[in-house]
């Protein structure tokens, strides 16, 4: 007998976790044309920890039911029989079959951002106030969340939505007879975390309010909008990229996705027995009940100027997005088709080969998956706030050729044009091309030196988030001190602060077994741990003579996850950022600061006529208060390897701007804590730099001006304006304006 | 001035605040005036209340005063009620003993108000269940959804949600406002659609009775499509009898049963659950536990705002609409309550066969008597919904139309509700050119400012300067009304 406990192969840890899902949602499985396609196996990257619930790294989904008053049991995925069968079996009737439906799909959509973007995914951060109790002040810090919860049965009713205010996303289920009639069981329930597209839905405002958390502020009509539209372009991209979905339909169609409009049908399938989801995608085309068939919908140039209500209006760039795909993909299947028809371009009648059904629906599901990258990509090159859709297609464009910069296939053209026959372009351009779109590269007469000091300190970072296991020593950071900005030792204590918050309490929540591998993991056997981080007593480890408060950040840092140091670092090079801006050594009339400020947008130095120009911004010290919003490094390989290292810093001010109307410099000449807020709203303005850190030169600067005042009407305009209300905010107030931190609850509300 | 030819009506709107109380007065040469009153309620919560409801209803009885007595009391003819929410009937209560000293003639509502209806129960049972399911989540809530908790309680409080339930020892379900006036009123009628009312002695004049729908579940759309609102948003009605069963457990234990998504055996009641490890380490079951902030114990409840706004839309397309015409001159006054889409839209299929003064027989559509509306009394205050854009206020074509609107803007404001909504008082104003009366204006300013024609101004009358807003400032008054006078 062979002992095997004791076998010497070592099985490689599995690449991905398989697991069985539904592709549309459990109505469509009970239909005999569509039972086929109706399950897909979801593909998720093995996480090695992966305890029940299932709780991961990225998600922790948590099965209370309140309505029910009572708890599911979490699955365990690891158990070895649902191993050995690709999951559990897809059911209504089974609760841990949607525990591990929705970590399947909200799994797959983090990895296609993963993917998209280059970087990992945060979750938006908390901002928490820290008192000081010795010296009495407060202090904001944002509090890394390594979980997005899940609530798979959290409301009883046709709704699902994101919650910034908990960092989860709540699920809820109807009986079906309510407004689905026909395709269900006149008792069955339909269960919103079952269907892909609304898990994905809401999963991606989750993961764009990460990267974007002043997004979810309506500032004017585009901002709510984008959310939706953004997270309905995730799900319906994801939902295609599935070459199986899409499969059977192309067979049943002979390959003719345009013309039938398929994907369109498909696309809104989804819907039916969702209610409000649906209604978005009525912006591709509607089925005409007379007529008994599908017919896509004209777009209109004149949709972007008229349509204000937030899904119709993010109808228009679904649509617009989608449009785009199907442009993308006749191209693509052009040459297909023409093989398989002896270059004439027309199939000869009966069933299309399978071979051909299988490249034409792997073709459709590639140019799904690169649309949805193009999609999630232009993240990066939007400005923090105030976004509308005319700058969503330049970030698209710009993110693009940037990355590719040889469009042969024709995708940015495609996009150009489909937005354009719906009326979606930058407010200020002229002509619509591809150069123009794409946001204007600083030329080198306009680069500054302020940029090249700041990238070369950036590498800092950027080489820290690259190896991530190397403990960071801030004070490096002083090396680099010189003439035109510099780090105080103060500045640097701050820092550390910013890398390791809190750190007497974490300190004691580490359990002594996990500080003492830490340590022989850093330090080596010989060494003696630290009794207590504060101790400044000194230990000799290699050479180096380190304090016991070091060797206790160390051994915290060896304890964080990737996810949490990447957090730590980026609000640390936040921090050091603000610091390096805010001691540019210059005076307020040198023609360096005006370049600056005019390449920025920005209002950095106090002078009379600038005051002017941005009233009610916060000054201390002759200088206009800023925040450094975000920090992210991108390292992205090309189609064709080429490597693109980036740094994208966002800067944001804000103005204290009228709520009826310009308020008199009188307003503003009483000292800020005495000012009437109910009179004002913040008026934000920002930039995201993109440095490139081979060069150390500036790339793109997208911006919103602080000084903008026409957006300031237009965002004044709309606060007050009718268009987006509704009966329900009448009494309860508008999505995003109530308050009550849910801006998603009411716009996904069927209310 | 009465014209010789025919009728003339006085319109008089009171100025008491966020609620509609109108008196229109017939007039036609060498007849008896007939005074119809349209609603006489205040918004539940108005400051001094009482004492301004009382003001009114004396002053009400003061301009009968010259009229012929009926049982030894000053009469009002006709008394329509147009709804059951507070604001359009609390002053029967508010101001009873004055009511009690004037005589009440014919009381009319629509069928849906009428007992004696097949269809009553079904709607008294469904305002039940809805509002004690509206009741119980409102229990249920916590402190922090206390601004849900008030504004639903002040949209329920709007139903007499108490009386409907029984518990103020009512034993209709009805409002005590309610079975005050259907009590003593003379005579009681309700009307369907398309019915039509003539008046004894004044033959000039012509009733087409609109809505409420004559269709039970068309109730239950409550929100226009946007080609018929001055805003876009679509909505369905869900009865959410899943949310109810749950906030009411014991109601009903088999629907109960069957809204629980998941068998019996699969479920984990709270309190085996708080001895689970991974429910405790995750969720947390104790007060002020670090991750509290991330639980969602109440969320769920919040739908019931929704819901809440549902049933006050619901009770708003029970509305008694209508059209009041003259038959010589063919203008139209109307009165469509509070009327929503549902009852808006159902309008569009009434037909009325009428004389056509040759022996024949001539077919009335709404879209005419939209056509010929000369008066329009602005639906909820001015809300957005309660106004239809297409089949509505685009089909009031007439050049003489004026409006009034019986708001109180600072009433509204300060509960934060959209009333009148901004686009609809532009598309009044335009469609008026600036003819809008507000119940909240006091004097003749802003009219002029609004409106260009001088004719107009110089025919709109404030009453006497009898009422007090603030008890506490009783020096400031202000007219009690406001009126316009239309010939025939």
């Amino acid at each position: 007998m062979i002992d095997i406990t004791k076998t010497t192969v070592q099985i490689p840890v599995p690449v991905y976790r398989l697991l069985r899902g539904y592709s549309f949602d459990p109505s469509l499985s009970v239909q005999l044309d569509t039972a086929l396609i109706n399950e897909a196996v979801f593909k998720i990257v093995w996480e090695k920890g992966l305890q029940p619930g299932p709780v991961g790294e990225y998600l922790e989904v948590i099965d209370f039911d309140p309505a029910s008053g009572c708890f599911y049991e979490p699955v365990d995925l690891n158990d070895k029989y649902i191993l050995a069968t690709d999951g559990l079996v897809p059911s209504e009737s089974n609760p841990q079959f949607h525990q591990q439906m929705v970590y399947a799909v909200a799994m797959t959509t983090i990895q296609n951002f993963e993917k998209a973007l280059g970087r990992r995914a945060l979750w938006s951060s908390y901002r928490k106030v820290q008192s000081d109790n010795l010296t009495k002040s407060a202090e904001y810090y944002d509090e890394f969340y390594q979980h997005l919860r899940i609530y798979p049965h959290a409301l009883r009713q046709a709704n699902a939505y994101y919650s910034p205010a908990k960092k989860a996303l709540l699920f809820g289920y109807f009986p079906a007879s309510a407004n689905a009639p026909g395709e269900h069981a006149p008792n069955a329930v339909v269960f919103t975390c079952l269907a892909h597209d609304i898990v994905a839905h809401e999963t991606t405002h989750a993961l764009l309010d990460g990267i974007h958390r002043r997004y979810i502020e309506p500032s004017q009509q585009d901002t709510l909008a984008f959310h939706e539209a953004f997270a309905d372009i995730v799900a319906l991209f994801q939902h295609f990229s599935f070459p199986e979905v899409l499969r059977h339909q192309i067979a049943k169609t002979r390959g003719d996705l345009a013309s039938q409009s398929l994907l369109g049908q498909l696309a809104q399938q989804f819907g039916r027995a969702i209610g409000q989801y649906g209604a978005l995608r009525d912006a591709i085309g509607e089925f005409d009940v007379k007529e008994n068939k599908w017919e896509p919908k004209q777009p209109d140039p004149n949709d972007y100027q008229t349509i204000v209500e937030p899904h119709a209006r993010g109808a228009i760039l679904v649509a617009a997005v989608f449009e785009a795909f199907i442009s993308i993909y006749k191209s693509r299947v052009a040459d297909l088709l023409r093989i398989a028809s002896n270059g004439t371009g027309v199939l000869l009648p009966g069933e299309l080969p399978p071979d051909l059904v299988n490249r034409l629906a792997d073709t459709a599901a590639k140019s799904a998956q690169q649309v949805l990258n193009m999609c999630i990509r232009a993240l990066d090159y939007c400005p923090p706030v105030d976004i509308n859709f005319g700058d969503y297609l330049r970030a698209i464009i710009t993110a693009d050729s940037d990355l590719i910069p040889d469009d042969d296939l024709g995708y940015r053209v495609a996009f150009i044009e489909s937005f354009r026959r719906r009326g979606i372009y930058p407010r200020d351009l002229r002509t619509l091309s591809e150069d123009s779109l794409s946001w204007n590269r600083i030329r080198d007469d306009q680069q500054q030196f302020i940029f090249r000091h700041l990238a070369s300190r950036v590498r800092f970072f950027v080489h820290q988030l690259t190896y991530l296991n190397e403990f960071p020593r801030i004070e490096n950071l002083q090396d680099l001190n010189d003439h035109v900005i510099e780090l105080t030792n103060e500045n640097i204590d701050y820092l550390k602060g910013k890398l390791i918050p809190r750190i007497d309490q974490r300190w004691s929540e580490i359990p002594k077994e996990a500080k003492e591998n830490a340590r022989k993991e850093i330090l080596g056997e010989g060494s003696v741990p630290p009794d207590r981080w504060q101790s400044v007593k000194k230990q000799n480890i290699c050479d180096h003579k380190y304090t016991d408060r070091e060797l206790a950040e160390m051994i915290i840092w060896e304890t964080m996850s990737d996810r949490e140091r990447i957090f730590a670092l980026s609000h640390t090079a936040q921090g050091a950022l603000h610091f390096w801006l805010a001691t540019f050594k210059q005076d307020s009339n040198s023609d360096d600061v005006k370049k600056f400020e005019e390449l920025t947008g920005l209002r950095f130095w106090q002078s009379p006529e600038k005051d002017e120009s941005a009233l009610g911004l916060h000054y201390k010290n002759g200088k206009y208060a800023f925040e450094v919003h975000a920090f992210r490094a991108a390292r992205r390989v090309g189609p064709d390897g080429e490597r693109v290292d980036e740094v994208l810093i966002t800067i944001t001010q804000k103005r204290d701007v009228g709520i009826v109307a310009d308020l008199p410099a009188s307003y503003y000449a009483t000292p800020e804590d005495e000012r009437d807020e109910s009179q004002t709203f913040e008026f934000r303005g920002g930039c995201t730099l993109i440095l490139d850190l081979q060069t150390l030169k500036l790339k793109y600067v997208v911006k919103k001006l602080i000084t903008d005042n026409e957006r300031v009407k237009r965002q004044r305009e709309y606060r007050n304006g009718e268009e987006q209300a509704s009966l329900y905010a009448t009494y309860f107030g508008r999505p995003g304006q109530s308050g009550d931190g849910e801006p998603f609850a009411l716009l996904h509300q069927e209310f | 001035m009465p014209n010789n030819n025919g009728a003339s009506v006085r319109i008089r709107m009171y100025r008491h605040g966020l609620g509609d109380c109108f008196m229109l007065t017939f007039s036609a040469e060498g007849k008896r005036d007939f005074d119809m009153m349209i609603d006489c309620g205040l918004l539940v919560g108005t400051k001094n209340g009482d004492a301004i409801m009382q003001a009114v209803a004396a002053d009400i009885k003061q301009n009968l005063a010259a009229k012929e007595k009926v049982d030894g009391k000053e009469p009002i003819d006709v008394v329509v009620l147009t709804h059951e929410h507070a604001d359009h009937i609390s002053g029967f209560t508010q101001a009873q003993a004055i009511f009690d000293q004037i005589h009440l003639g014919e009381f009319w509502a629509g069928w849906v108000d009428d007992v004696n209806n097949p269809n009553y129960q079904a709607v008294r049972d469904r305002f039940k269940k809805q509002i004690t399911g509206l009741k119980a989540a409102v229990a249920k809530m916590s402190n922090d959804q206390q601004s849900l908790k008030d504004t639903i309680n002040a949209l329920t409080n709007e139903f007499f949600m108490d009386d409907v339930l029984g518990a103020n020892g009512s034993t209709t379900g009805r409002s005590p406002a309610w079975d005050y006036v259907t009590d003593k009123s003379a005579s009681q009628r309700y009307f369907s659609p398309g019915d039509m009312i003539e008046i004894p002695g004044f033959e000039d004049l012509r009733i087409y009775v609109l809505g409420p729908p004559e269709d039970f579940e068309t109730f239950t759309r409550v929100d226009p499509p946007s080609d018929e609102t001055y805003r876009d948003k679509g909505s369905n009605f869900t009865l959410a009898d899943s949310f109810f069963a749950a906030v009411t457990p014991s109601a009903d234990s088999l629907t109960g049963e069957l809204c629980q998504p998941f068998e019996g055996h699969l479920r984990i009641e709270i309190d085996r659950a708080a001895d689970d490890d991974f429910f405790e380490n995750r969720y947390g079951f104790a007060e002020n536990a670090p991750n509290q902030w991330r639980r969602i114990n109440d969320d769920w409840l919040s739908i019931a705002g929704g819901l809440a706004l549902n049933l006050d839309s619901y009770t708003n397309n029970t509305c008694l609409a209508l059209a009041i015409e003259f038959v010589k001159s063919g203008k139209v006054l109307l009165f469509p309550g509070d009327a929503q889409f549902a009852n808006w839209i159902s309008w569009q299929k009434l037909l009325w066969q009428i004389p056509d003064g040759t022996g024949g027989k001539r077919t009335v559509k709404t879209e005419d008597l939209l056509n010929q509306t000369v008066f329009y009394k602005v639906g909820h205050h001015g809300s957005h919904n309660a106004t239809l854009k297409t089949h509505g206020l685009e089909m009031m074509t007439n050049s003489e139309l004026i409006a009034m609107i019986p708001v109180s803007r600072t009433k509204a404001k300060s509960k934060k509700w959209e009333m009148p909504e901004e686009n609809l008082l532009n598309r009044l104003v335009a469609r008026t050119r600036g003819r809008v009366i507000f119940a909240d204006e006091s004097d003749i300013t802003a009219l002029e400012s609004r409106s260009l024609d001088p004719d107009f101004t110089a025919k709109v009358k404030f009453g006497d300067k009898t009422l007090v807003r603030d008890q506490d400032n009783p020096e400031v008054l202000e007219p009690i009304y406001v009126e316009f006078t239309i010939a025939g």
